[in-house]
């Protein structure tokens, strides 16, 4: 261990002296926001979520990678990663382009400096993207756009058929009622899981005064990790690897727990899971394609920001995660009809009731002036305690 | 006569510069030496010490948890989070027992074995087992991680072997990454007692018995100071290679972590470096300890 | 030798196979009470294999083992009141001298006090009490062997093994050795056995050699008896040297009826053919002179045999190469080796 961490530490040491020099030097890219677009370079590399560019490789029909290369000429390198935090530590590598980031990685980026304001007049597909999803906390800052939408959808409740009697339709399975399935609960190794148990808390102890999950107080904090020091008695196992999930609840060392529906879409018949939006609502991500404010191949990235929120495109990439899509033309383009309508695309009564990811910052999110909220570091060091 | 053959049967190389440059230090020891060594010292130097100075300063600065910005001020807040919150305690704790018993138990299984192979097996049969033994290593450690992964699963054969007796997998959790590291790190165990034994000649165990040793006198007296070294060798091995492990916990482990854990999420997840580094220096003072602990019992003289 | 007629060891009917090679064929010794005795062979002889059936190595095959008249076949070696010298000295590398000497009686149970002193004792006698605190690897060879026959004498053995002992050593050692061993012998009174592939070895120190090979007694018997007596072919090979004639020749040339040797001392080179009574000449070239200070070895071609002859230099000039000579001998000097 001792060889694995000092080789991690000689690389980040070394990529945060670079990063620190050049951050302060030159604090973000704004300046050299491009007004025309050059050549397309030979390859672009994008960093994103599981499943947000197939190109054939895990199933031959499901591919939207292939295309976009033939018609830019960008040969495309996708790396996936498990959680947000894992995403900023490797896009802070500057190995890569272009990164899928949900809003609790896309506000740390914008302030680091490490994605650059984008034009979106370069970016035509953009103008057919969904109105409320332009401009939010988690894609533009002073009135500058970072990021353009991916899709959004909601962190669901899976649970398997025969052991989760009767099918659950609250949150309180994997808490306060998870010991009935004691060893089998699984949970979403990050720290940003504490959110869910927020959106657990202001369903069911309105007490706390919580209004928004990312804005919690010492006390609402407290009250979020004692949930969840509860909930990791009967914890199996935390998942943040999405294959390692699948696998638990094909063989059934987990049975009950917090899922995406890309996951669940990987699930087969034998398992026989279901899976639900819980009466509390939940947790959910919106996510945005950024560009690395030092893109070695940036036409290309613009190219590639363009062609994901193109209807097809769109489509093709959040049917296959399960999402619902950024553009309301995309619904035309998905195989299934009901796709749209499953996910509430376009509702946006619906998708105000998601609470996306964001990061927890001192400042309360939900307006509160009176208290000092908990920021991501306290959320972290939080999570890490919880876990024990 | 014999001159002539002597000097004709030297291959005429004539002045070639291999030929000079072996002249040149032929007689100049210390050159030789300065040059054999210059490149693996410099890759000690420069991988090995600067990234542990490297590690042990990176603990003393901060970082913007918003940002992630590393800021190169020196503060002990680090190594205080590190030595006075529970959190670190009772993950420390929880290591170093895991890595004890790890130790344990693979001592316990590699003695016999490498008995067995030194002293017992013919020729035939100990070239078999020691591949048998290291052929685990050809294997990827995430194969063999998620191996044991599906046999401790209760859906995998370690439940349907148990269950007839009444018993169950133990399922993920301590258990799972006691038995799936002993089986990791065992190689490296019976390897280094195997050669121990192999220098343990067999006249010693005759003459033990020949002066009046019954067996169990003879591998206290004898074979047990012989073999210590190497014992206390294998066991650096299972104990440190366990003690920095994160992923056979990540996937056997259910929801516990090790030192390990705590590196990797403030690393990978946390952003949080120099946290990690003062972490990361746990495991490295406790081997410390340990082989300081090894030195003093005075079991390193016999080396 | 002592009164006592019990044999120090009885060896019957004794047989040891290593799969399907027969290291120990049905082998019957009798070693007395008090002697030297040693067995001399080639390696793959036996020889050592008897030894570490002597000492429990090694489990019979067949046939019995007896110590002092009591069977000790089955018994382990830590039963059995013999003690051995290994070839390689076997001192424990992680013990000093004199912790190695007393490791006997430590694990008899001996007090630490009384252990050490028989320890110092058994050192003393041979002459390392300067050396008790230092380790195995601090010692020359002669020194490590002294300490092997101090660890093994100092439990005061009925019988002492010794496994070629001195192989290690260089040729002056080994004959101070050869003399240290004899007097210890002497002065302990204990049953020496000792293995060895040195015939000069064997015949300078014993009481009674056996002769090895193909693990069976070629001959037992005193040195004198096997270096003038010789039984066989082999044995009149491998002890000393000899000139040994197979029947033909012994025919063409001595007129023996069966094979014949002789021992290159007992001959002598004259001018001219003796004509005393029970001696006869028989005329060669001189092929081969080789210079051994105090003698020459001769090697001489009679009828196209070659007979080497011990040429003691007071006896006159020495011959030359290509030189006509006679090789003189008396009958009574030949020795007939049977069949």
């Amino acid at each position: 261990m001792r060889t694995k961490a000092l080789k991690s530490a000689v690389i980040l040491v070394a990529s945060a002296l670079v990063l620190t020099a050049c951050g302060t030097a030159q604090p973000a890219a704004t300046s050299s926001m491009p007004t025309k677009l050059g050549a397309n370079e030979k390859t672009v590399s994008l960093l994103g979520w599981p499943g947000y560019a197939e190109d054939g490789s895990n199933d031959p029909a499901v591919d939207w990678v292939s295309p976009f290369e033939k018609a830019t000429g960008c040969q495309v390198t996708f790396k996936s990663y498990g959680t947000s935090d894992e995403a900023i530590s490797l896009f802070k590598t500057g190995d890569y382009d272009v990164i899928a980031a949900s809003g609790d990685a896309t506000l740390r980026l914008i302030a680091s400096g490490a994605v650059q304001e984008l034009n979106t007049k370069l970016i035509p597909s953009y103008k057919d993207v969904y109105p409320f999803l332009k401009g939010k906390a988690w894609n533009s800052a002073d009135g500058k756009v970072y990021g353009v939408p991916h899709g959004y959808g909601a962190n669901l409740l899976m649970y398997k058929k025969d052991t989760v009697k009767p099918a659950p339709t609250s949150w309180d399975v994997v808490f306060d009622k998870s010991s009935a399935y004691k060893g089998k609960v699984t949970a979403y190794d990050s720290p940003i899981y504490i959110a869910d148990a927020a959106v657990y808390l202001m369903a069911h102890n309105p007490e706390l005064g919580i209004k928004n999950p990312y804005a919690l107080d010492e006390k609402q904090l407290a009250a979020a990790v004692d949930l969840l020091k509860a909930q990791r008695a009967n914890v199996g196992e935390y998942w943040s690897d999405y294959l390692k999930e699948i696998q638990a609840f094909e063989t059934g060392d987990s049975v009950v727990g917090t899922t995406w529906q890309v996951i669940i879409n990987s699930m087969s018949a034998k398992a026989n899971v279901g899976s639900v939006l819980p009466s509390e609502g939940a947790t959910g991500w919106s996510d945005s394609w950024m560009i690395n404010s030092k893109a070695k191949s940036p036409n290309c990235a613009y190219a590639w920001l363009d062609y994901i929120d193109q209807p097809k495109a769109n489509a093709a990439a959040t049917e296959y995660f399960g999402e619902a899509p950024a553009t309301p033309a995309a619904c035309d383009f998905m195989a299934s009809k009901d796709t749209c309508a499953s996910y509430h695309a376009g509702d946006e009564a619906y998708a105000n009731k998601i609470w996306y990811w964001t990061t927890p910052i001192a400042k309360c999110l939900d307006g509160r002036t009176d208290v000092q909220c908990t920021d991501y570091a306290a959320w972290t060091s939080a999570w890490q305690e919880i876990k024990g | 006569m014999a001159k002539k053959l002597g000097a004709r049967s030297r291959p005429d190389t004539g002045l070639s510069s291999a030929r000079l440059v072996s002249s040149y230090l032929f007689p100049r020891p210390k050159t030789r030496l300065a040059l054999l060594l210059a490149a693996p010292v410099t890759w000690l130097v420069l991988i090995y010490i600067v990234a542990l100075v490297a590690l042990l300063v990176t603990a003393f600065w901060s970082v913007d948890s918003f940002t992630g910005e590393i800021h190169m001020t020196w503060s002990l807040d680090n190594l205080k989070q590190v030595f006075t919150q529970a959190l670190y305690r009772t993950v420390t704790f929880r290591t170093v027992g895991i890595a004890l018993l790890v130790t344990v138990i693979d001592l316990l299984v590699a003695l016999p074995i490498a008995f067995f192979m030194a002293k017992i097996a013919k020729a035939r049969s100990q070239r078999i087992m020691v591949i048998l033994i290291l052929m685990p290593l050809w294997a990827s450690y995430l194969v063999k991680a998620y191996a044991w992964r599906s046999v401790l699963s209760h859906d995998g054969i370690l439940q349907w072997l148990l269950q007839p007796f009444g018993l169950g997998t133990p399922g993920y959790g301590l258990a799972g990454i006691v038995i799936t590291q002993a089986y990791i790190w065992l190689p490296y165990v019976i390897l280094p007692i195997f050669a121990g034994l192999e220098r343990v000649s067999n006249t010693l165990l005759e003459a033990s018995s020949d002066l009046g040793a019954k067996s169990l006198t003879t591998i206290r007296l004898v074979v047990a100071p012989l073999l210590l070294p190497a014992i206390i060798a294998a066991s650096i091995f299972s104990f440190s290679l366990t003690l920095g492990d994160y992923i056979t916990v990540n996937i056997v482990g259910g929801p516990n972590q090790m030192l390990g854990n705590l590196v990797y999420t403030n690393v990978g997840a946390a952003n949080n470096l120099p946290l990690a580094s003062a972490i990361a220096l746990v495991p490295v003072a406790i081997m410390f300890a340990y082989l300081a602990l090894v030195r003093k019992t005075g079991a390193l003289e016999n080396l | 030798m002592r009164s006592d007629t019990t044999p120090a060891i009885q060896l019957v009917g004794l047989q040891k196979n290593f799969g399907s090679t027969v290291a120990v064929d049905n082998l019957d010794l009798e070693i007395r009470q008090g002697e030297f005795f040693s067995m001399l062979g080639p390696s793959g002889s036996g020889k050592t294999t008897v030894l570490r059936l002597i000492a429990g190595f090694e489990t019979v095959s067949a046939g019995q083992v007896f110590l002092d008249g009591q069977d000790v076949t089955k018994s382990a070696p830590f039963d059995r009141d013999v003690n051995t010298v290994f070839q390689d000295y076997a001192l424990f590398p992680h013990m000093n001298v004199i912790e190695n000497v007393a490791y006997g009686l430590r694990v008899r149970g001996v007090g630490k006090a009384e252990r050490l002193a028989a320890a110092n004792e058994a050192l003393a006698t041979v002459q390392l009490s300067a050396l008790a605190t230092r380790k195995p690897s601090e010692l020359s060879g002669g020194q490590r062997q002294r300490v092997a026959l101090a660890r093994a004498i100092v439990v005061r053995p009925k019988v002492l093994l010794l496994d070629e002992p001195l192989g290690a050593l260089d040729l002056k050692l080994r004959e101070q050795m050869q003399i240290e061993l004899k007097d210890l012998q002497r002065k302990l009174g204990i049953t020496f056995i000792f293995v060895t592939h040195d015939q000069e070895e064997a015949l300078t120190l014993s009481d009674r050699v056996a002769v090895f090979n193909n693990g069976r007694i070629e001959q037992l018997g005193t040195p004198r008896q096997l270096y003038e007596e010789p039984a066989s072919a082999f044995v009149a090979g491998f002890v000393g040297t000899s000139n040994i004639f197979a029947t033909t020749e012994a025919k063409a040339l001595v007129g023996a009826t069966s094979a014949v040797s002789i021992r290159p001392e007992r001959l002598q080179l004259t001018k001219t053919a003796s004509v005393d009574a029970g001696a006869m000449s028989l005329p060669g070239r001189v092929t081969e002179v080789i210079y051994l200070g105090a003698a020459a070895r001769v090697i001489v071609s009679c009828q196209g045999i070659p007979i080497t002859v011990l040429y003691q230099f007071e006896a006159g000039p020495t011959p030359e190469r290509d030189s006509e000579v006679f090789v003189t001998l008396r009958q009574a000097d030949l020795v007939s080796l049977g069949n």
